[in-house]
């Protein structure tokens, strides 16, 4: 028998972090669960359970416990997100296709050839009932022709549905039922920049001219365009491509208004992001301070370095530089973010002689590592994050969604 | 102040499934049975793993008359200092799944720890409080104190 041509196949976890926590904590299953942001503030996953009493993403507490007095609330738990996520990846890899992308923590695109004597439908099916057997979690899966059209699809079949789009009927009749603000990439904004040329729903815009849709949405609109009409604009990619910018930072856990703490957070923040750029052997040409202040516009501080480094003495130099240009006085902050860019790679570090080599300082820098993955991430720390030393206290801040390495998307 | 507790109906011993203290206080959430335990339920009642096993102790006092400390919650630092060594507060574990505060119900994953002292009137039970985290607070509408929980952090 001769076989289909390759599809891609996609696949989404359903309320992903909620039913983490449920594969851990079976009882929880059946009833409402809100998982809590880095906060504590926020609920950022919500099962179905849930979702039905019109809690949303994002959404304060205090809000969603009256909307849903019934529903429990779980602190996120990143380590185990990451666990459970690679899991399902290594599935992937081994049982349904060589070629498997990372997408996001709980998003996968590989490509789809169907299982032996089963058509796409049947290997979706075996696919998500794979996954549900042996990781515990839900996912929805879907066979397309290209990544739009198949993460637009799973969309229609979700929770733990399967879908296999193989005819230009299917395709066009599903196309038709859903808004063009459904593709990840078209929001309000471009969707407004649409609509007065009749372009409402995906199938609109399929039947657009290429012209047109270049010309409202740039070549990323095209690309989109290109993927609705069955022409793959990217290929499976196994590996990240490199970063253009590596970032770390976020909230402060409240409104700082001391300098001290500022700085130890600071100072936390170089520390993660010398990790991030040692492990991508990377060196940043320029570092930006962000800062977001309590009711007042954010603030950012650049810093050219005179010589790419990925040192930790120089890196907080500049980022004392730049924290001192973006810092308002009196202005309770909120967020903190550090920026490298202008990323060079290992063929690019230029020698310097303002950047002798300085044994001391990588012997030191070696130990603090290898103590740190013996013995756990932030064991050795810089002394001065002792002025934000109430975040170490909790294990769960070691570990962000943005230290899961590999994966494309946030 | 966590003010309530809930633990699965099969969490706690046949023997009391039908007893006066437990059979008014189950609840179906979802498909999950579970006895809830809140300070405001006379008497208010706690489960403890106490002697080895599980048993349902009074709740504090509320009473100002009594020579027991008033409220069903005693800061750790406390116990610590030796402030109530002369009544012998004895170290459990109350078994939870669930925790109420400002109501909102939370996750938690052994339990929180208390302290029993005996009078008169037989054992009694407080949950031990300490500090609240930021998190603790964020998710508390901003709650001072909380409670102190078996290997975990919120």
């Amino acid at each position: 028998m001769r076989r289909p041509p390759p599809l891609v196949g996609f696949g989404d976890a359903d309320a992903f972090y909620a039913s983490a926590e449920a594969v851990r904590r079976p009882w929880i299953g059946s009833l409402p669960v809100g998982v809590l942001g880095n906060q504590g503030a926020c609920v950022i996953a919500r099962n179905y359970a849930m979702k039905k009493f019109g809690v949303k993403v994002g959404e304060p507490i205090w809000e969603s416990k009256v909307k849903c007095p019934e529903g429990v609330y779980v602190k996120r738990d990143f380590r185990w997100y990451e666990t459970l996520s690679r899991k399902m990846l290594a599935e992937m890899k081994e049982r349904v296709s060589p070629k498997v992308e990372y997408y996001s923590i709980d998003e996968f695109f590989w490509e789809g050839i169907p299982f032996a004597k089963m058509n796409f439908q049947e290997t979706a099916r075996a696919v998500r009932d794979h996954i549900k057997r042996v990781v515990g979690l839900p996912i929805t899966v879907a066979y397309a022709r290209t990544r739009t059209l198949a993460k637009l699809f799973a969309d229609t079949a979700k929770p733990f549905g399967t879908v296999a789009v193989e005819t230009a009927e299917h395709e066009t009749e599903l196309l038709g039922k859903l808004p063009v603000t459904e593709i990840a990439g078209i929001a309000s904004r471009r969707a407004a920049r649409l609509e007065p040329y009749g372009i409402k729903t995906c199938l609109d815009l399929r039947n657009a001219e290429g012209r047109l849709v270049k010309h409202l949405l740039t070549a990323t609109g095209h690309d989109l365009w290109l993927e609705l009409n069955g022409t793959p604009a990217a290929p499976i990619r196994t590996s990240r491509t490199p970063h253009k910018n590596i970032s770390r930072g976020g909230s402060l856990a409240g409104r700082v208004h001391d300098p001290l703490t500022l700085y130890g957070w600071l100072v936390r923040n170089v520390e993660r992001l010398v990790e991030e750029l040692q492990y991508h052997e990377v060196r940043p040409g320029t570092l930006t301070v962000y800062i977001s202040y309590f009711e007042a516009g954010s603030a950012g501080g650049v810093v050219h370095l005179d010589v790419p480094s990925d040192r930790f003495a120089v890196i907080l130099n500049a980022a004392k530089v730049g924290l001192k240009r973006a810092w308002r006085t009196g202005t309770p902050a909120t967020h903190l973010h550090l920026v490298a860019s202008d990323l060079r790679r290992q063929a690019c570090w230029p020698q310097s002689l303002f950047d002798p080599p300085d044994e001391r300082a990588e012997a030191l820098a070696r130990t603090k590592r290898e103590i740190n993955e013996e013995l756990g991430r932030f064991k050795v720390r810089s002394a001065a994050t002792l002025y934000a030393n109430d975040f170490y206290r909790d294990p769960a801040n070691e570990h962000d969604v943005c230290d899961i390495r590999g994966k494309f998307c946030f | 102040m966590c003010t309530g507790i809930a633990l699965p109906l099969y969490e706690l011993p046949t023997a009391l499934h039908g007893t006066p203290e437990v059979a008014p206080r189950i609840h179906v959430r979802g498909e999950l049975e579970e006895v809830q335990f809140h300070w405001w339920n006379v008497p208010a009642v706690l489960p403890v793993r106490w002697h080895g096993r599980i048993q349902l102790l009074r709740w504090g006092s509320k009473s100002r008359r009594s020579r027991l400390p008033l409220g069903g919650w005693i800061p750790e630092e406390r116990i610590e200092s030796g402030r109530f060594a002369g009544a012998e507060p004895e170290p459990v574990i109350i078994p939870a799944v669930l925790g109420h505060h400002s109501g909102m119900w939370f996750v938690i994953n052994t339990g929180i720890r208390g302290a029993v002292i005996c009078d008169a009137g037989g054992p009694v039970v407080y949950m031990l409080t300490k500090r609240s985290t930021n998190y603790y607070r964020n998710m508390t509408e901003q709650a001072g104190t909380m409670p102190v929980f078996v290997d975990q952090v919120i």
